[in-house]
């Protein structure tokens, strides 16, 4: 039964496109009028080359003779170059529409679960227990501004103090980092211990590997320097763990900074979105809640048996998400669990910021594909999650592409797909895409988050969405380059904006 | 006395209630909020929409003779060399009539030609030079700089297979905008009568989308048509691409955000 759903799968990805395209240019009795004129031009600026050294090319001797014979060849050539050349863009274009109307569909579907579906909310009951031992890790790498008050933060959490060590990872830094934090343990004598790294491999995720070897609790709690977890919200993403199937729980991030501009206002419409909708829908459907590398807890036995943090991706979250689902490990989100982050205040930070995510977020889909695709135990609907959210980023260069190709076909032929497609993509701009999260899901984001007056900016969102798509797909360039010219990959540190008195 | 004492328990009743519904909504999480779908919201998200379509498809005759007077109003003051017919688009019982403006398909002169890619480059630089919290606008400019240098060197090259006419392109956009019209109580429907506002909130957000779209369509097609004719089929792949029917669905969704802030039925 699985393979035969499989098998539709494939139909529907890769076999119907390409026979609408093929109805399509049935229907229409393509003419590819423009690159037919183009190609005979061509033929006779070639035949006025060859003219000129006909002495010497025998076989245009021959071909002189008969001009409307090579004239009929040409055009037959150029006509079949034509058309090949014709179908394969058109070919495309349809596969793109058909990814666009895939996840258009998701995003609806998602929305409209989170909305009226059946909640899943397992875990938060659990209030008094025999709680296991917790570290929560810090990532701090030049976060005078910030710091502070994570850790002020965390002090004031309600997990038992003989089960919680707060440990910051200053991940050498050149600023006040490191002074602040030891100010901070000589205050409060054994509540924080701090982990300075001077040396090694840049980046989270080797200094996660590094501090790794300093633990010995059951549970690790991620956090970045610049949140602010609330007083419950430790115990919120420990409970699941009290389930021995659970690898990882995720909480919802929400931006603090929100007012601060345009920006950040976008921002938090597609914080929304992705959070309140998009991962609680997954979370109530069964698919592939993503754990996000910030306010969220990993099962130690579960991190060792997937052969821990790897160090050489740069997006540790997203491959820690896949590896953990190729183990048969769950990963729970919480949307209950909110903890308030800084998002970027200038679109060059913020480009950074997604043209790193994308980096990150392509490897994970080169490195767990095939595996996810081989994967037994997993759901048809699973599979399909995890593969459209692997493929997320992949869209952006493809809609790009998707650009170019309307272009080149509206210029060379009389095809009404091109206006089929700048409908479509209208459409979807209305009802779906934005950043990857849907206009739509946004809309409904903030109504289930109870505000009204930030939904009024939803058009602005477009400037979000231009910013993503040229961001993520100079980033897939890059990195396409990265691979040709064996260049290693750079990890870029996002900018905090809080002031720095504490 | 015993009417007085019910009317007074009846009220309390009514407090109660409202209190306790009051502290549903408010006391509930955000995280934990969730909402049903009545009988009542699917019947609506049939009914209203198909009552917008026929309604539309009822007036859309009145509506296509004022564009057409529309039309000819601005081509007599701008100057412009149209003329209006009117086609009917559709079969049999379900045929509209559209306005149609006739214009000619001009082809750029060598000097507008220069002077449109001096503006294109213009505004190539002008993208570079703009302040980095614009940067989207940048963006967005260089992606215009970059459609009409497309044109530019098309019309350089092989201006002859040029395949669209200027008439062709204000027809099409007026047959979709008139498409969208129809599509959009439908959209509606799925994306904004599920939530729970009242009935004439509905009703008055497609309402006015459908106004602000009559109004704006025949402007769009002037638009598109002065600048046909004034700077030639050049400028047809930019106005194609990214100011024909993307303006009018952007509008759709400004319109979507606002009316999704609007306060809801309790």
């Amino acid at each position: 039964m699985r393979k035969l759903i499989n098998i539709i799968a494939i139909l529907c990805l890769v076999v119907m496109p390409q026979f609408v395209m093929a109805q399509v240019a049935r229907q229409n009795d393509v003419v590819p009028v423009g690159i037919i004129t183009l190609l005979s031009e061509m033929k006779d600026d070639t035949e006025a080359d060859n003219k000129a050294d006909n002495k010497t090319d025998k076989a245009l001797t021959l071909v002189e003779d008969d001009e409307d014979l090579l004239g009929n060849q040409l055009d037959e050539r150029a006509w079949t170059l034509a058309t090949i050349v014709y179908r394969i863009l058109t070919a495309i274009l349809l596969i793109i529409i058909f990814l666009m109307a895939f996840y258009s569909v998701r995003h609806y579907v998602f929305t409209l679960n989170r909305v009226f579906g059946d909640q899943r909310y397992p875990y938060l009951d659990i209030d008094s227990a025999n709680w296991p031992s917790v570290t929560v890790l810090v990532a701090a790498h030049n976060e005078e501004a910030v710091i502070a008050g994570a850790l002020n933060a965390l002090l004031n959490v309600d997990y038992p103090r003989d089960k919680i060590r707060i440990m910051p990872m200053n991940d050498r830094s050149t600023d006040r980092t490191r002074e602040i934090i030891d100010a901070l343990v000589e205050r409060y004598p054994g509540a924080i211990t701090p982990f300075h790294r001077s040396s090694g491999k840049p980046g989270k995720a080797a200094a996660l590997k590094d501090a790794m070897k300093l633990l010995d609790s059951e549970i690790i709690v991620v956090f970045d320097a610049d949140y602010l977890p609330s007083r419950g919200l430790v115990k919120q993403l420990v409970s699941p763990f009290f389930d021995p199937e659970v690898g990882a729980t995720m909480g919802r991030v929400v931006p603090q900074n929100v007012g601060s501009n345009l920006l950040t206002r976008i921002l938090d419409l597609e914080r929304s979105g992705g959070y309140q909708v998009d991962q609680q829908a997954r979370m109530n459907l069964h698919l592939v809640p993503q754990y996000g590398g910030t306010v969220g807890g990993i099962r130690v036995n579960a991190l060792e048996s997937i052969g821990g943090w790897r160090d050489d991706v740069l997006a540790e979250d997203t491959d820690l998400t896949y590896r953990l689902l190729l183990n048969d490990w769950k990963v729970v989100y919480q949307n209950r669990s909110e903890c308030y982050e800084e998002v970027p205040e200038v679109w060059s930070v913020r480009m950074k910021q997604i043209m790193r995510w994308a980096k990150g977020h392509n490897q994970a889909m080169i490195s767990h594909t095939i595996g996810l695709f081989k994967k037994q135990g997993l759901t048809f609907f699973e599979k399909l999650d995890g593969l459209a959210l692997l493929g997320v980023y992949v869209m952006a260069p493809l809609l790009m592409l998707a650009w170019v190709i309307s272009i080149i076909l509206f210029y060379f032929t009389p095809s009404f797909i091109v206006t089929t497609f700048i409908v479509f993509f209208s459409f979807v701009l209305f009802s779906a895409l934005g950043n990857f999260a849907a206009f739509f899901q946004m809309a409904a984001a903030t109504y289930l988050d109870g505000s009204r007056h930030r939904i009024r900016l939803l058009p602005f969102v477009l400037f979000g969405f231009v910013i993503s798509v040229v961001a993520i797909s100079q980033a897939t360039l890059s990195q396409l380059l990265d691979i040709f010219l064996k260049r290693e990959m750079k990890w870029d540190k996002t900018q905090r904006y809080r002031n720095t008195n504490h | 006395m015993n009417t007085k004492n019910k009317a007074t328990a009846r009220k309390r009743k009514e407090l109660n209630d409202d209190y306790a519904k009051s502290r549903l909504q408010y006391h509930q999480h955000r995280a934990m909020r969730s909402y049903k779908l009545p009988k009542s919201i699917l019947i609506e998200m049939f009914l209203l929409p198909m009552l917008f379509s026929l309604f539309f498809f009822g007036v859309l005759e009145y509506i296509a003779n004022g564009w057409s007077k529309f039309f000819d109003f601005w081509a007599d003051k701008l100057n412009l060399p149209l003329f209006v017919i009117t086609k009917v688009y559709g079969w049999d019982w379900l045929a509209v009539p559209l306005p149609f403006i006739e214009i000619p398909s001009v082809f750029p002169s060598l000097t507008l030609w220069v002077v449109i890619l001096m503006i294109t480059l213009a505004v190539i630089v002008l993208s570079l030079l703009l302040p980095a919290k614009l940067l989207p606008l940048s963006y967005l400019l260089r992606v215009v700089a970059f459609i009409q240098l497309t044109s530019q060197a098309f019309f350089w090259w092989n201006a002859e297979s040029y395949l669209y006419t200027a008439a062709g392109q204000t027809e099409s956009l007026l047959v979709f905008t008139v498409l969208l019209m129809f599509l959009v109580p439908w959209m509606h429907a799925l994306t904004y009568y599920i939530f729970n506002y009242s009935r004439p909130k509905k009703v008055l957000f497609t309402f006015l989308t459908l106004l602000m779209l009559v109004v704006f369509a025949p402007f769009h097609v002037m638009f598109h048509a002065y600048f046909l004719i004034n700077y030639s089929l050049l400028m047809m792949p930019l106005l194609f691409f990214l100011f024909g029917v993307l303006m009018p669905i952007m509008i759709c969704v400004a319109l979507y955000g606002w009316s999704m802030s609007w306060e809801r039925a309790t």
